[in-house]
């Protein structure tokens, strides 16, 4: 009777610690390989042969595709420079010089990676489109209210991530040889 | 309580091997991963286009880009894979079954504005000659799919290219 008792004790902790951890990892993977510059974060070896198993787990559960690492990187900012998490009723301006490469994108996704629908089907800005400064540094705005120059619209008040893509290029390129490279700013500019 | 304590360590030493073995199992019996999702789009032997937006059956795709995809099966058959290219830049990445991403070309490896690669089996690898303007790609398991990720610098530019990779072309290589 006692052994039984045991055996189940034994058991029931396995199973509750074993797949409650599974269950949150997948949600919540750590990060094992993580490159930041100032908000931003990228994951460079998900888009490897050598993806960790908690990342591979995670992609697997959210049906997600991995941008190779040979096509390029993708850095996400889901808070602003100050630290405070994004929302989309919130208005931020991406600010700064943009490493000069044949192809970028940024763009603005709810924490599920779901668009934000607006009357302009605007979701993206690309390197060819964007407006630049003189100094060839850019301005995106991410605001419910329209904005002047570039303006990526959102609306609703869901927590969101803005993504840097960048392709035909690596890390180290994009760094000149240091770890991490110089990104634009993401600071708020106001709430509604 | 100390007649609990040997269950309770044994227990959490084997919730770590739970944990462990559970967490390799997730991209072998995940139903809604990439390549099950690609179930609904008929891609399978040929190039299918992935809706845009909210539409894709495949999350976080960038929206600036259009998307072809081609499901595999490199077991009895390499696949030939043949990709037009336009003047904007343009990638093709190669994923294992369980999604994660062994290879990719971009559109500087063209030879006359097309990229042909060839996808075998690590057992076929060495059999068979292959053309030299063809790229040889090993797959790790013998189904994946191929991404082809097209970069639409301005809207309007879509139409085009889109109809350019109209001729994409991904099917059971002749001859071998």
């Amino acid at each position: 009777m006692r052994l039984i008792l045991d055996l189940l004790i034994v058991t029931l902790i396995a199973a509750g610690v074993g797949l409650g951890l599974t269950a949150y990892a997948i949600e919540h993977p750590p990060e094992l390989d993580v490159l930041r510059s100032g908000s931003w974060l990228a994951f460079p070896s998900s888009g490897t042969a050598g993806i960790d198993a908690y990342r591979l787990a995670a992609l697997a559960h959210n049906g997600e595709v991995p941008l190779a690492i040979g096509d390029g990187i993708a850095f996400t900012a889901g808070r602003d420079d100050a630290g405070a998490k994004l929302r989309a009723n919130c208005s931020y301006l991406v600010a700064g010089p943009m490493p000069n490469l044949r192809a970028w994108t940024v763009s603005v996704e709810t924490l599920r990676g779901q668009l934000i629908d607006n009357p302009a089907g605007r979701h993206a800005f690309t390197s060819a489109e964007v407006l630049r400064t003189a100094d060839r540094a850019v301005a995106i705005a991410v605001s419910p209210e329209p904005q002047p120059g570039n303006w990526l619209p959102t609306s609703g008040d869901e927590a969101t991530q803005i993504v840097l893509r960048f392709y035909d290029t690596t890390v180290g390129a994009l760094s000149g040889g240091r770890a991490v490279p110089q990104l634009p700013s993401v600071t708020r500019t106001g709430c509604r | 309580m100390m007649r609990l304590l040997l269950p309770a360590v044994a227990g959490l030493i084997l919730g770590g091997i739970v944990h462990l073995v559970t967490l390799l199992a997730v991209p072998v019996i995940a139903t809604k991963d990439a390549y099950s999702r690609l179930d609904a789009l008929g891609a399978d032997k040929s190039f299918v286009q992935i809706p845009r937006g909210n539409a894709s059956p495949l999350p976080r795709l960038d929206p600036a880009f259009l998307h072809f995809v081609c499901r595999y099966d490199a077991t009895l058959t390499p696949v030939a894979i043949h990709v037009p290219v336009a003047e904007d830049y343009l990638s093709i990445s190669f994923h294992s079954r369980d999604g994660a991403a062994y290879f990719s070309l971009n559109d500087r490896s063209q030879l006359a504005g097309v990229i042909d690669a060839e996808i075998r089996t690590g057992a076929v690898e060495q059999d068979t000659p292959l053309a030299a303007t063809t790229i040889l790609v090993t797959t790790p398991t013998p189904t994946g799919f191929v991404i082809v990720r097209a970069f639409v610098p301005l809207p309007s530019m879509e139409p085009a290219i889109r109809a350019g990779l109209s001729e994409a072309r991904c099917q059971p290589a002749s001859g071998g």
